[in-house]
């Protein structure tokens, strides 16, 4: 039951947080104008401060690059079906050209599609509104997040023509990514883009968590934060934490590239290990901060679209900080092979082991909230449930990686790519899915048609999962990733070619079915049906604003929460849903 | 909480009891590359028996969440009203930390028992040194090749007879064999998959690797040769496949003579064009040695072969061998002294340009 509490003092003398925010807009989003200190189109939707509008850029941009990186992936299914053919607009691909784009391919995905839109999209968008905040703690540093995200970008695809192809991969391990493997420019504008895509995650986390310890509303207590807030803001705490150790190990690289240096190559004490050591002690916590996002998004969905609160959300809480503090002490399991010693072997294989108990609470508190629910198969519902699939698929596989000796035999296996993509790819991209269907009312005041996102839901969840799955069948026969000619290469490959070309087929129908979602959501920021205030009947706070919302996100007075996300279909209620913000006394009048 | 226990328990028994060797060593569910090393079975009934444990824990997953939409779906126009509780009672808080616990001690913990037990054989290094019987071989990575040295009828590495190979290795057959992996330029990884082991060959340092092979590479190419030899039919499968036939084109033009390899999908494609729907052809067998850590862009075919014989055969191969080398040797030939592979770190160009500017080796 949600008992009424004394809102306790949150606000503590933020500008953007004072009550007397000058109501320029409520209820006309596009209110604004008519004040004397309008600003302009440039100031208002391009460097604009206001997070909304940076999260409709951050969303933009993402999905920009989901269609580059698809893209990409489409032609590389191309080549391993028809090595040698021709790949349409690509022509003939070289053996050192698909290099490029597989090192693209993950590069373009992890941070610059799926980084933008689950963190800089949702944490933008969702903090200030579901906090009950007017904007972020650092309006300005907020836009230098995104408009360092172009620079980082345009390095990126510099670095896909310069001179020399880039064929270290997304990992780029040296000496291969180093002057011994690849001395050419392409390979040091992409370490560079993706230090500056650092900075710029850097400055998203510090203003995200800045956000949600200093500009909470009054009553909004961290134990009634929506989930999707918990998630961010543990995606940015990692991000703080780990960004920098990428930073510092792409920085030697550079220093190895053009200042002579010798961090990585063997020659002068340098060490090619100390590189993946750096590497995966940030590139394991990346898994979680792509993933937290998305598991706070479905945590909170789960429950709007089952009517039912959030089973034990105390304790996914509590189970997501500890994956994040076990996340720091596990990357070892990247590098079994690397001739590691067998004791710190065994001390990671336990460690990594370890993450799944915290993993099972919340996955177990997903099936707790379904559990006597009643559920509404609404689109972003469909891919939430998705995103529970995959998940269990995707975690559990992780338990063949997680063991020192059989990844003798699966590591650098299809086995592997088949598990990350399932976690990586497919739960995230479902996840993105879930959430952009949920708030795409609140961001354009209009709604996506839904039979359009039901048909994309199922042209992708199926192909994604033939896609994945049989992946993991090649792994077990031993096919090595990377490989850029399966065909011509190796005998034992040979007789079961045919699984490249049904994964190729599964994979334009993935890839096909984007269309309809691009279309989707292009089409309906214009001729969408409106969207009401609370289309989902959801609790959060950015449900009782307009859609969209104002400038300053709410009116005069900022709301005051009395309870929890998760009241739905509370006994006693007017309705099957109370929003955080209804006065203690709407849940008397029954 | 009697449904809770319940499940609980029955998850509790499936997964505690079963030991190493539960699920049968035969005929796993997921078609592995052949098991030729004397750890290689271990390996599949590790793999094995992790499928069957996420295969229980997967399944019940799959289950609940199908029958919670089935049963608690709002399909049409029926919408029931949900239960109202949060979940976080002693009782719910103990039902999903215990499940939890469950899953970590019944799936996690036997995983990681298994997984010690094969690391253990894995890690088991033989002594070349005080076991005369192990066949003692250098391997060296390099962009985009696998070279091997054996040390030759003296013992000694570094000497005159010291036998080389490009591209090959050959061991025998029930014999252990140490091999020390080194790479020259970037990091490549020696991978043997009918052996399910690999091991990364990093510049600057040696890392090591064993195993012995049960088959020779001829029982293996007879036994492929006999089950695979016969009639098949022409589609992608057919790919790699040795034609016991002549086949010609359309217009009666040879298109593969007998003995020929179908070794790519263009001439799938031909052979269909001629109306062959069908082929009379067999497997041939060899095993492979591959790269498995990208090397840059020929890393796809960075393969060697691994030739396994009989043990004297063998043994007379490299005394052949040794016997050649020490013949072809020319002491004022710089290019064929060398202590440590040095000759092929100075056709790297940037090691080249070191060792020209301080007169050494990286690692000599
Ligand atoms: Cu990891
Ligand atoms: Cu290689």
């Amino acid at each position: 039951m949600a008992t009424p509490t004394a809102p306790p003092p949150i606000a503590r003398g933020s500008p953007a947080q004072a009550d007397d925010f000058p109501g320029d807009g409520h209820g006309d989003p596009h209110a604004g104008s008519a004040h004397g200190h309008a600003p302009g189109f440039v100031r208002r939707y391009v460097f604009s401060t206001d997070h909304k509008v940076i999260a409709v850029q951050f969303l933009i941009a993402g999905l920009l690059f989901l269609m580059l990186g698809g893209l990409l992936a489409m032609a590389i299914r191309w080549q391993l079906a028809w090595p040698g053919s021709l790949v349409p607009l690509l022509g003939k691909i070289a053996d050192d050209r698909y290099l490029t784009l597989i090192t693209m391919h993950g590069t373009v995905m992890i941070f610059f599609a799926i980084t933008p839109i689950v963190i800089g999209a949702f944490g933008n968008f969702v903090i200030p509104l579901a906090i009950g905040a007017r904007d972020m703690a650092f309006p300005v540093l907020n836009m230098l997040s995104f408009w360092l995200l172009i620079p980082a970008g345009a390095l990126l695809l510099a670095a896909m023509g310069a001179q020399g192809e880039l064929v270290a991969g997304w990992t780029a391990y040296p000496p291969l990514s180093d002057v011994v493997g690849s001395p050419e420019a392409g390979q040091t504008c992409w370490a560079l883009a993706l230090i500056v895509g650092g900075v710029s995650s850097m400055m998203g986390a510090i203003n995200y968590v800045t956000t949600v310890i200093k500009l909470r509303a009054p009553g909004m207590t961290m134990g009634r934060l929506p989930l999707t807030v918990w998630g961010v803001f543990y995606t940015s705490i990692l991000n703080i934490y780990f960004v920098p150790v990428v930073a510092a190990a792409l920085l030697m690289l550079v220093a190895d590239r053009v200042g002579g240096a010798h961090f990585y190559t063997p020659y002068g004490a340098g060490d090619p290990l100390l590189y993946q050591h750096l590497f995966w002690i940030f590139g394991h916590p990346e898994v979680y901060i792509l993933i937290l996002p998305v598991w706070g998004v479905v945590s909170d969905l789960l429950a709007v679209f089952a009517r039912k609160p959030a089973f034990g959300a105390r304790y996914t809480v509590i189970s997501m900080g500890v994956i994040c503090a076990l996340s720091a002490v596990v990357w070892g399991h990247h590098m079994f092979t690397s001739g590691m010693n067998a004791t710190l072997a065994k001390t990671f294989v336990v460690l990594t082991m370890l993450v799944s108990i915290p993993s099972a609470v919340f996955f177990l508190n997903w099936l707790g909230t379904l559990w006597r629910g009643s559920l509404r198969f609404e689109p972003p519902m469909l891919h939430a449930l998705g995103v529970v699939f995959v998940f269990a698929l995707g975690g559990l596989t992780g338990l063949f990686n997680a063991s020192d000796a059989l990844d003798s035999f699966i590591h650098d296996t299809y086995f592997v790519v088949g598990h990350f993509h399932l976690t990586m790819a497919a739960s995230v991209l479902l996840g993105g899915f879930a959430g952009i269907l949920y708030w795409f009312p609140k961001m354009f005041g209009r709604m996506m048609n839904r039979t359009l996102s039901v048909v994309h839901f199922w042209l992708t969840f199926i192909p994604l999962n033939v896609v994945f799955c049989t992946q993991l069948l090649q792994g077990a026969q031993g096919h090595m990733r990377r490989i850029a000619d399966p065909v011509h290469s190796y005998a034992f490959l040979k007789p079961f070619h045919g699984l490249h070309i049904m994964i190729t087929w599964a994979a334009f129908v993935l890839g096909a079915a984007q269309i309809l979602f691009f279309v989707n959501f292009f089409a309906s920021i214009f001729l969408g049906r409106r969207a009401p205030k609370n289309p989902w009947r959801a609790n959060t706070l950015e449900w009782t604003v307009p859609s969209p919302p104002p400038h300053g996100n709410f009116g005069p007075r900022l709301p005051t929460v009395h309870r929890g996300p998760f009241e739905y279909s509370a006994p006693g209620a007017a309705d099957d849903f109370l929003p955080q913000d209804a006065p203690p006394a709407a849940t008397a009048t029954g | 909480m009697p449904l809770g226990l319940t499940v609980a328990g029955a998850l509790g028994c499936l997964t505690i009891c079963p030991a190493p060797g539960w699920a049968a060593s035969g005929g796993p569910p997921v078609i592995f590359p052949e098991a030729v090393a004397t750890f290689a079975p271990d390996q599949d009934r590790l793999f094995v028996n992790v499928i069957y444990l996420t295969g229980i824990a997967f399944a019940a997953v799959t289950l609940a969440l199908l029958y919670f939409i089935v049963r608690y779906g709002t399909f049409g126009n029926r919408p029931r009203p949900a239960a109202y509780f949060h979940g976080e009672t002693r009782r719910a808080k103990f039902f999903t930390l215990g499940l939890a616990l469950v899953v970590f001690v019944g799936i996690d913990l036997n995983i990681d028992r298994w997984s010690v037990e094969v690391g253990e054989v894995l890690r088991d290094y033989p002594d070349p040194a005080s076991d005369p019987s192990v066949v003692h071989v250098q391997v060296l990575g390099k962009q985009f090749e696998w070279l091997f040295r054996y040390a030759g009828d003296d013992g000694q590495f570094g000497t005159e007879d010291d036998v080389r190979t490009v591209g090959k290795l050959v061991i025998p057959r029930g014999r252990r064999v140490l091999a020390d992996i080194r790479a020259v330029d970037v990091i490549h990884s020696f991978f043997i998959p009918t052996f399910r082991v690999k091991q990364d060959a990093v510049p600057g340092r040696t890392t090591r690797m064993w195993f012995e092979a049960t088959r020779t590479s001829k029982e293996l190419r007879d036994e492929h040769r006999a089950r695979t030899v016969g009639v098949h039919a022409v589609d992608v499968s057919a790919l790699g496949l040795v034609v016991d036939a002549e086949c010609r084109g359309a217009g009666g033009e040879p298109l593969l003579a007998r003995g020929d390899e179908i070794d790519s999908l263009e001439v799938i494609d031909a052979l269909r064009a001629a109306g062959h729907e069908e082929v009379v052809a067999h497997r041939d067998y060899v095993l492979e040695i591959a790269c498995a850590e990208l090397c840059g862009f020929a890393h796809f075919k960075m393969r060697a072969v691994l030739q396994v014989e009989e043990p004297e055969e063998f043994e007379r191969w490299l005394r052949d061998k040794s016997e050649e080398a020490r013949d072809l040797y020319d002491p004022e030939d710089p290019q064929n002294f060398f202590r440590y592979w040095g000759e092929e770190y100075r056709a790297v160009p940037v090691y080249k340009r070191i060792i020209e500017q301080t007169g050494e080796t990286p690692w000599s």
